[in-house]
């Protein structure tokens, strides 16, 4: 305990200084970075002091850094980790939450119901990821009946906001109908929205439309061995999840 | 090319005195002395070193260094001084570069072929990219001239002795750091002595010293694309953070100008250290000069650009400054070359930048009239050989077989294009679950492939590759698509789906009509996804409709339960929602390879040697259900090729119309479901 008011005092401004505006946001990522890929134990200290004293931020932090180790044992701390800084109203924690529990972690077996809990819960700075998440929750019926109407707004509200996944998605509604009317000019479009930030499927559309010939994309099989080399270059560095 | 050689052997040599001297005492430079200086940079060469595509062992001259270096010599000719930079994701790319890393790795005493053209031109400083860490750290470090002091991951070779054939300008790089013992791999920055062509006040041609400083950043997320090289042995740390801790240091050094090469784009969202495209933060921090960025292959500056990250406030697309600083991305392959022109004046023995007369271009290889530069022939020389042994590698068998592989008849039975390439995709991912998945270890392993090429444009567009020798851009023919292999964990009853979303590839039959219809509807044969595995069956009944024509689906036979559960492999499209199969929407997805579907195939075959009929192409899991049709069924493929399917084994068809019509060298075959 000593040694962590130590750690505090390292980044405190005054030791009157209430946690939360002890490290700014910037500042903890870096310690997280140190902390996680760094093997850096005191910045994980820190982080652990900091997220003691009930910065968000840190619990988050630390959570993240935890998940990553990929073992039962510190996925479950890091669910709790994750949980206090959630309760904190930390959108980021609240997304993470859902995240974990939508895809699964060592420990965690996937759970619609739960991951729908979480991202119901995050604010507005995280509310287009959590849009994506929820329209997949409600295309893939996890936890609850298929909706393929609910699906199409929540991947638009993402779509709308920047999201190349969700734009992809609403993409795939379009060409299958599901959710909307079919409309194969409308999902090109969204293809190429999502394209435009080099994900990988979109870009595969792309490549398609160019080998099948599409009205907005004429058949050119150069055009089509160009996509295929953009493929190839953007899978080098996927994009994470939102 | 011997003066770049002499001058770039200058640079180093000035270079290593520089670094080791710090607050010398320098002649100051009289007042209103005038010198323009470009800074050209070139991005995302990506190993292009020629124009030349490996795959279709032709020329392609919309991409290639061998012409960006005819621009580099037309712009040192236009300027009084110029000094030569890359940004990195330069030395992995192509055939080549493949060659170099991985199939006949590069020894000790030589030198990259990128790198050795890159050293003729004379360079003055690099900086590195996010795919120079994809052939690992102990290449990188070996390539590059260094000894990296780290830990290395399993699977890497040890560190070399001695240090090993590098470029000979230095590369730059600060915000990454080893674990082992805290420091940069790379030297964070360097301080360049230039001697520059000035003007006097009165007219006269004067040389005056310059220091140009030089600092470096790759994109945080290097971490988690090259996980498997350097999860444990590097981290970063954040780059406007670094960047005001070193500037201020190089200027305190003496430098007199500040040129940041930065891996990355522009992203307008609130900074922090994991940031991946940081430079319009990277901008704000007072005291650069120019920056020269890269990574998102886009061109900068470009009036036109609709892109988010070139539309954000502080950004002045049309002349290329951020926040004022002036700011160039060269694309990508060669195809650009970017060049910052200052002019600079000194004052009170310092230079400053007559900001008004600063120019930023992006210069491509394509002249205006569709036309491209010609290629400077002394690069090709340089590189002559090992262009030639990637050419020999490509050709080089890697295995043969006694049986065409083909997509003609692949609608109706024919897996000689799929097998292979399933049971690629099944020995990969039955050796991953063994060694790193033990949770999964009781699970089947399947696999799905489908036939890219399926004749949209013709009779000659479906997959051919022949009996007899099999070469590596073969391999390309079987897999068109650079996809990574994926696998998904999926029930019984989600497997029935994804082959239910497969069989949407055939239209609802009427066994009642006696007039033709067609087998085959208008999903695309790239979504016909099949499994070719002896443990498992199952039969498409194409008089039902879709969503209930997935019968009789047996493992081992024995009905699959709907809560069985299964492993399957497949690509990054399919896992990851591609042609939009039900349930596969990444949520599945238990294995994310970086290796892509086609290098598993190419490994397969060279294991394999032999491929045969027998083994390698009878296995189709799948079969029709008998129909009774009263009139024929029929489906197109290229004209003249019964024989295939024959060979094949399928009896079933036969030929309806020897020519289609079409004019593209189709026919229509029919096919008889009663058998």
């Amino acid at each position: 305990m000593r040694r962590t008011l130590v750690m505090v005092a390292l980044f405190a401004v005054t030791s009157k200084c209430v946690a939360a505006s002890v490290a700014t946001p910037a500042e903890i990522d870096r310690l997280r970075m140190h902390a996680d890929a760094g093997r850096d134990a005191q910045a994980g200290t820190s982080l652990l002091a900091l997220a003691r004293t009930g910065d968000a931020n840190a619990q988050r932090a630390i959570g993240e850094v935890l998940l990553r180790r990929n073992d039962a044992t510190r996925v479950s701390e890091a669910l709790d980790w994750l949980q206090r800084a959630a309760a904190q109203g930390d959108s980021r924690a609240a997304l993470l939450l859902g995240k974990t529990w939508l895809y699964g972690a060592p420990g965690v077996t996937p759970d619609g119901v739960k991951a729908r809990h979480w991202f119901e819960k995050t604010g507005t700075d995280s509310a287009p990821q959590a849009a994506y998440y929820l329209g997949l929750i409600e295309k893939g019926g996890y936890g609850t009946p298929v909706d393929h109407e609910a699906a199409e707004r929540h991947f638009r509200f993402a779509a709308e906001r920047g999201l190349p996944d969700a734009m992809y998605q609403l993409g795939n509604l379009y060409a299958s109908g599901e959710g909307v009317d079919a409309d194969p000019r409308e999902a090109m479009r969204w293809y190429l929205r999502a394209a435009a930030f080099e994900h990988p499927q979109a870009i595969q559309e792309l490549a398609n439309a160019f080998t099948r010939g599409d009205t907005l994309l004429p058949q050119s099989e150069l055009q089509a061995a160009n996509m295929r080399l953009a493929i190839e270059h953007a899978l080098r560095h996927p994009q994470a999840l939102p | 090319m011997k003066r770049f050689l002499s001058l770039s052997l200058f640079a180093s040599v000035v270079l290593l005195s520089a670094c080791s001297t710090t607050g010398e005492h320098r002649a100051l430079v009289v007042d209103g002395t005038r010198a323009e200086v470009a800074l050209l940079e070139t991005t995302d060469l990506h190993s292009n070193v020629l124009s030349y595509d490996y795959f279709r062992l032709e020329e392609d001259k919309a991409v290639g260094f061998e012409r960006t270096a005819t621009l580099i010599t037309q712009a040192r000719k236009q300027f009084a001084n110029s000094m030569l930079f890359d940004n990195g994701d330069t030395i992995q790319g192509t055939a080549l570069s493949d060659y170099q890393a991985q199939v006949n790795p590069l020894s000790c005493k030589e030198t990259l072929a990128m790198y050795k053209v890159m050293n003729e031109m004379g360079y003055d400083a690099g900086g590195i990219g996010n795919h120079e860490f994809n052939y690992g750290l102990s290449f990188l470090s070996q390539v590059t001239g260094n000894r990296f002091n780290v830990n290395l991951r399993e699977g890497e070779k040890p560190i070399s002795a001695q240090s090993c054939a590098g470029p000979n300008f230095p590369l730059v790089l600060a915000n990454l750091l080893s674990v082992k013992d805290r420091l940069p791999l790379f030297k964070p920055y360097v301080i360049l002595d230039r001697t520059l062509k000035a003007v006097a006040v009165d007219g006269k041609p004067v040389n005056v010293a310059i220091k140009v400083g030089v600092i470096a950043f790759t994109p945080p997320k290097i971490l988690d694309w090259d996980k498997r090289w350097l999860d444990g042995v590097v981290y970063t740390d954040g780059i406007k953070e670094l960047a005001e801790k070193y500037i201020p240091e190089m200027k305190a050094k003496g430098a007199d100008l500040i040129v940041a090469i930065s891996h990355g784009g522009l992203d307008a969202n609130p900074y922090t250290p994991s940031l991946e495209n940081a430079n319009w933060h990277l901008a704000q921090v007072p005291g650069i000069d120019a920056m020269l960025i890269g990574h998102s292959h886009q061109v900068f500056p470009n009036a036109a650009s609709t892109m988010n990250q070139f539309n954000l406030p502080g950004v002045d697309k049309a002349k290329g400054f951020v926040h004022g600083v002036p700011t160039v991305m060269a694309n990508f392959w060669g195809k650009t070359l970017g060049v910052i022109q200052l002019n600079l004046v000194s004052q009170g023995g310092q230079w400053s930048i007559d900001k008004a007369k600063t120019v930023v271009e992006a210069r491509p290889i394509q002249n205006a009239d569709k036309t491209f530069v010609p290629p400077l022939p002394a690069v090709a020389t340089a590189i002559m050989a090992e262009h030639q042994a990637t050419i020999a590698y490509v050709k080089t068998p890697i295995g043969s077989s006694d049986f065409p592989m083909t997509s003609y008849f692949a609608d109706v039975g024919d897996v000689s294009a799929m097998q292979i390439v399933n049971q690629a995709q099944t020995d990969y991912v039955a050796r991953y679950v063994k060694a790193s998945l033990p949770q999964y270890a009781s699970l089947p392993v399947l696999s799905t492939a489908s036939p890219f090429k399926t004749g949209f444009a013709g009779g000659t567009d479906f997959t051919e590759v022949a009996a007899g020798d099999i070469a590596i851009n073969h391999a390309a023919d079987l897999y068109l698509f650079p996809n990574t292999l994926y696998a998904v964990k999926v029930t019984g009853a989600g497997l029935k789906d994804w082959l239910e979303a497969a069989s949407r590839r055939f239209r609802q039959i009427d066994p009642k009509l006696t007039t033709e219809q067609s087998l085959v509807g208008t999903a695309p044969g790239y979504t016909f996804d099949m499994i070719t595995n002896k443990d498992l069956a199952y039969e498409i009944d194409v008089t039902q409709a879709q969503g209930s024509r997935i019968t009789s689906l047996m493992y081992k036979g024995a009905p699959v339960a709907p809560t069985a559960e299964f492993i399957v492999a497949t690509n990054n499209y399919r896992a990851s929602g591609g042609g939009n199969f039900p349930g596969l929407d990444g949520t599945k997805t238990i294995i994310a390879s970086p290796d892509t579907n086609r290098d598993v195939l190419i490994q397969y075959i060279k294991t394999a040697k032999t491929l045969t009929r027998k083994n390698n192409g009878l296995d189709r899991s799948w079969h029709f259900a008998k129909v009774n049709a009263a009139g024929p069924l029929t489906f197109k493929s290229a004209q003249g090729k019964l024989p295939v399917a024959i060979a094949a084994g399928l009896t079933n068809v036969s030929v309806f119309k020897a020519d289609d019509g079409s004019g593209k060298g189709l026919a229509i075959y029919q096919i008889d479901l009663s058998k």
